[in-house]
């Protein structure tokens, strides 16, 4: 599953069928090298983040949750942070830890069930594995050396 | 693998974390001139308030001088500039439009840009100077080749009169010519 894919899905509650919002950020643990929450758009309120591990299914047409209850504020500055047009890799510088722009992230892959980053693609420039992930911050998408650079 | 680089080519270069913020740029690249050693750099700020910044970062807190970034595990990287000093002694003057003369007394040219060596460590392995008549045409651009360690004084380089064998135009094949001149020098020849 891509970025691209999901971003402006709706996110859907079980309970009711209501819609709860839209998928519109990702908020990426680069420890992890996984997605840990969405943020959502077309919320009333602040309770706008889903945790990962509170989503039912991760899918094709929808994100599903069980209850409208699984809708929270940020947990802190940091989810808040990571949440924001900062910390997005679409779009983000991506640098080799030995110093070399490699290229922008175009988009994402991650693994449905899990959250987990399979590949940062960077269109012409090609993908990047994501266990090579190392750092995610505002300038920059930081990944190891690839083995043969 | 190491690779040469002019030492203007990295100022202004960012300076990134492993956690990927741009946390300063390359204001100035610090020398030993006389022992030929990149001792570190000094730092300007980024964004709108770029001053200089009073903290230095030692070439040994350097992960990798990368073609688009110098990388540093943290901003913990940065000391005080007086602690660059624990690397070798800092170079306050400015080699930049030092005359250089061989060990013979033959003006060759002013220098003009400082040629990097880096690899594990960073060294200085050549001068990039605007030729004197002596040397090439007039004006022209040389790089010359350095011994292990020069005299400098603020107003003159001195190398051996045998760098001019060794001379290049650009930096394509000059870490060889280093390496020739270098080798003749140990040889006593």
């Amino acid at each position: 599953m891509r970025f691209t894919e999901v971003h402006g899905r709706k996110a859907v509650n079980l309970d009711d069928a209501e819609t709860l919002g839209k998928v519109d950020r990702y908020v990426v643990d680069p420890r992890k090298r996984a997605v840990v929450a969405l943020r959502l758009s077309n919320v009333k309120g602040d309770a706008r983040f889903l945790a990962w591990t509170d989503l039912h299914a991760f899918g094709t047409d929808a994100v599903t949750v069980s209850s409208a209850s699984r809708l929270r504020p940020a947990a802190d500055a940091g989810e808040e942070r990571a949440a924001s047009k900062e910390l997005q890799i679409i779009g983000k510088l991506v640098l080799s830890e030995s110093g070399t722009a490699l290229g922008k992230g175009k988009d994402v892959e991650i693994d449905a069930e899990s959250g987990s980053i399979l590949a940062v693609d960077l269109g012409e420039a090609g993908t990047v594995a994501g266990d090579r992930i190392i750092g995610l911050g505002s300038y920059a998408l930081i990944v190891a050396d690839a083995p043969s650079d | 693998m190491s690779v040469l680089l002019r030492a203007t080519d990295l100022e202004g270069r960012p300076v990134v974390t492993l956690g990927g913020e741009r946390v300063a740029e390359v204001k100035d690249v610090v020398f030993d001139s006389a022992r030929g050693k990149l001792i570190g750099f000094s730092l300007r700020g980024v964004g709108l308030l770029s001053r200089s910044r009073e903290d230095a970062l030692p070439w040994n807190m350097v992960s990798a001088l990368g073609r688009d970034a110098v990388m540093i595990l943290d901003e913990g990287a940065f000391q005080v500039k007086s602690s660059l000093a624990a690397e070798g002694i800092p170079d306050d003057r400015n080699v930049l439009g030092n005359l250089v003369l061989t060990d013979t007394g033959t003006h060759l040219g002013t220098v003009v840009d400082v040629i990097i060596e880096v690899g594990p460590t960073a060294d200085i392995v050549g001068y990039e100077v605007a030729a004197a008549e002596a040397l090439a045409s007039r004006g022209e651009r040389v790089l010359i080749p350095l011994p292990d360690t020069i005299a400098i004084s603020g107003e003159h380089l001195i190398v051996p009169a045998a760098a001019t064998d060794f001379v290049a135009n650009d930096l394509t094949g000059f870490g060889a010519a280093v390496d020739a001149f270098r080798t003749k020098l140990h040889q006593g020849g």
